[in-house]
């Protein structure tokens, strides 16, 4: 059953005489008498304490607490928003809604809340940035160097290598690389060059890669050449053997990163011939 | 067939004039007694098709609050996606229709608005004003110089402003800053961009009579015409004249049609008859202030 819940956004003022006010969380007010409202708090100590450095987790425990001491003297949602309306603690006439069949809808609601009031957007952004490996900038910049490498899904079209591709349907999976001539062809890599305590995730990073590129053939076709790069260090050859192995028995076709005969090779199947200077 | 409202209302008062008693007589044997074959009835089962009828409004899912947005509830969402910019009080939704219907008989590019419903704190339903916020609209910071003189090399070279002007001094409109407007994306066949005014939460019949030109309480609408020169904005003194001759012959019939679909959601009958008849009486002299208001006083600009 879709139910109907309300929210206020908190406004704190860390210093009353600059009255400079921050969004900290919200007053969840659902509709349905029988739930209670909630008082969630959202906001880092540390968004607080970039204005006023006095604000510490005792305090800010301290102002909640208040808040829901507002909350719970009053009885019905309009005199819980007035209540706090009238302490400057939120704008009375600001009242957010949404609808939820689910528990885990109102959880998901209620994160789109604090991303839009209440977290610092920047770090937001930040987190969305891929990370990229040593290895996949130094494939990069050598498609870059031979004029192939695209930037968009559209220049697959134009016979580009595609780097970063949510493989489709799964848009948390990406491939590497993607080029199609013909048939598609899925650039999966794995660089080990990294702390041998690190060594054990790389296992992991394989699987995920190797499903990644096995549904990306539900789309592409099962004609679709699968392809690995690994750039190992000498020290690791012995510990990757099993990566191999996995990599192998999923269809893959695995080049050595440091072996110049079989990344020649790589590069005739995982790009189109270079427009631009010559292979490294 | 889809009838509107203003002929419903004029059905409906012919019926308490007294034809209805006819109409409904035992004697009067060409209706018969059943409600289903009575004229209004057919009206009623039309109106149920109308788009004023209550229920049938959008009603909002979602709504994202703006914090501080005075006149402004924030951004909501109905059950088919559609976003809206959201305002509450039965006088400023008035004031946004009355604007919005004036842009449109004078063909000036505005916000659609439209009647929604959302569920109140209470949990019973009530009705907002929603301007339709179209998929074609662009990201412009209203507060950026550079970005106004890019979109305004990119309009057409016709007297918009002027027009909107001669609409917010008629409506006694005084909260024309430079934050209500939006700009719309060229349509496939063109390369240029259009302008929309909005947000006529403060004009006239929100403020009754409308606020004299030279006598706005806020200093909104007069602070933005005197930054037209640093935006290339011109003044049209033609087209001014010429529009507000045409929004002094727009007689009560206009503002009645005008606010007829709004009788029943925010308005009586009689608020209704009111307010046309304050039109009727005084409409054509105050357009006759605003344009000497600039006539007479040529230190406006």
């Amino acid at each position: 059953m879709t139910e109907v819940y309300h929210y206020v956004v908190l406004r704190l003022a860390p210093d009353f005489l600059r009255g400079e006010a921050l969004n900290v969380g919200i007053v969840l007010l659902p509709l349905d008498k029988q739930k209670s409202p909630s008082v969630i708090m959202m906001a880092p100590l540390n968004k607080l304490r970039a204005v006023d450095a006095t604000w510490d987790t005792e305090r800010l425990r301290k102002w909640a607490r208040n808040i829901e001491t507002i909350v719970q003297m009053n009885s019905d949602s309009q005199k819980i928003v007035d209540s706090l309306g009238s302490f400057g603690f939120c704008d009375p006439k600001a009242i957010g809604m949404f609808t939820a069949t689910s528990a885990s809808e109102v959880t998901q609601k209620i994160s789109e809340v604090k991303v839009l009031y209440v977290s610092n957007k920047t770090s937001i952004e930040r987190q969305k940035r891929e990370k990229k490996t040593r290895l996949q900038t130094a494939l990069r910049d050598q498609f870059k160097k031979m004029q192939v490498l695209g930037e968009a899904v559209d220049d697959l079209a134009e016979h580009l290598v595609v780097p970063n591709v949510p493989v489709p349907e799964y848009p948390e999976l990406k491939t590497d690389f993607l080029y199609k001539n013909g048939v598609y062809r899925v650039t999966q890599t794995l660089d080990y060059r990294v702390s041998p305590d690190s060594l054990h995730n790389k296992l992991s990073e394989a699987c995920v890669k190797s499903t990644a590129a096995e549904l990306a053939l539900k789309s592409y076709g099962s004609d679709t050449l699968r392809l690995a790069v690994l750039d190992i260090p000498e020290e690791f050859r012995d510990a990757t053997d099993n990566h191999i192995d996995l990599l192998l028995s999923q269809g893959f076709e695995v080049f050595d990163f440091n072996d110049p005969n079989r990344m020649l090779r790589f590069y005739e199947l995982g790009a189109p011939p270079p427009k631009g200077l010559a292979l490294n | 067939m889809d009838l509107p409202l203003a002929r419903l209302s004029r059905e409906t008062l012919a019926c308490i004039d007294g034809q209805c008693k006819r109409m409904y007589a035992p004697s009067n044997k060409r209706w018969g007694y059943s409600p289903y074959r009575h004229p209004l009835r057919a009206l009623m089962r039309n109106k149920l098709n109308s788009t004023y009828i209550p229920n049938v409004y959008p009603h909002i899912v979602s709504l994202r609050p703006a914090n501080g947005g005075v006149n402004n509830l924030g951004f909501g969402t109905d059950t088919q996606n559609q976003e809206y910019l959201l305002k509450a009080g039965a006088k400023t939704c008035i004031a946004e229709f009355v604007g919005a219907g004036l842009c449109a008989a004078l063909n000036i590019e505005h916000c659609q608005p439209k009647i929604v419903t959302r569920t109140n704190l209470s949990g019973s339903k009530d009705y907002l004003f929603g301007s339709v916020l179209e998929e074609s609209l662009l990201k412009f910071d209203m507060r950026n110089i550079s970005d106004w003189q890019t979109v305004l090399a990119m309009m057409p070279k016709n007297p918009f402003f002027t027009q909107v002007l001669a609409v917010d001094l008629s409506l006694g409109n005084d909260d024309r800053h430079q934050d209500n407007w939006l700009v719309r994306a060229p349509a496939k066949t063109s390369f240029q961009h259009e302008m929309l005014a909005m947000d006529f939460s403060n004009s006239w019949p929100n403020c009754m009579p409308p606020h004299k030109p030279h006598k706005h309480p806020s200093p909104n609408t007069w602070n933005f015409v005197k930054h037209w020169e640093n935006l290339g904005i011109t003044f049209d003194h033609e087209h001014f004249r010429s529009i507000c001759a045409k929004i002094s012959g727009l007689d009560s019939t206009w503002i009645t049609a005008t606010l007829d679909p709004l009788v029943g959601v925010w308005l009586t009958h009689l608020d209704q008859q009111q307010i046309s008849g304050w039109w009727d009486a005084n409409w054509q002299a105050h357009i006759v202030d605003v344009i000497n208001a600039l006539e007479i006083d040529g230190d406006w600009q």
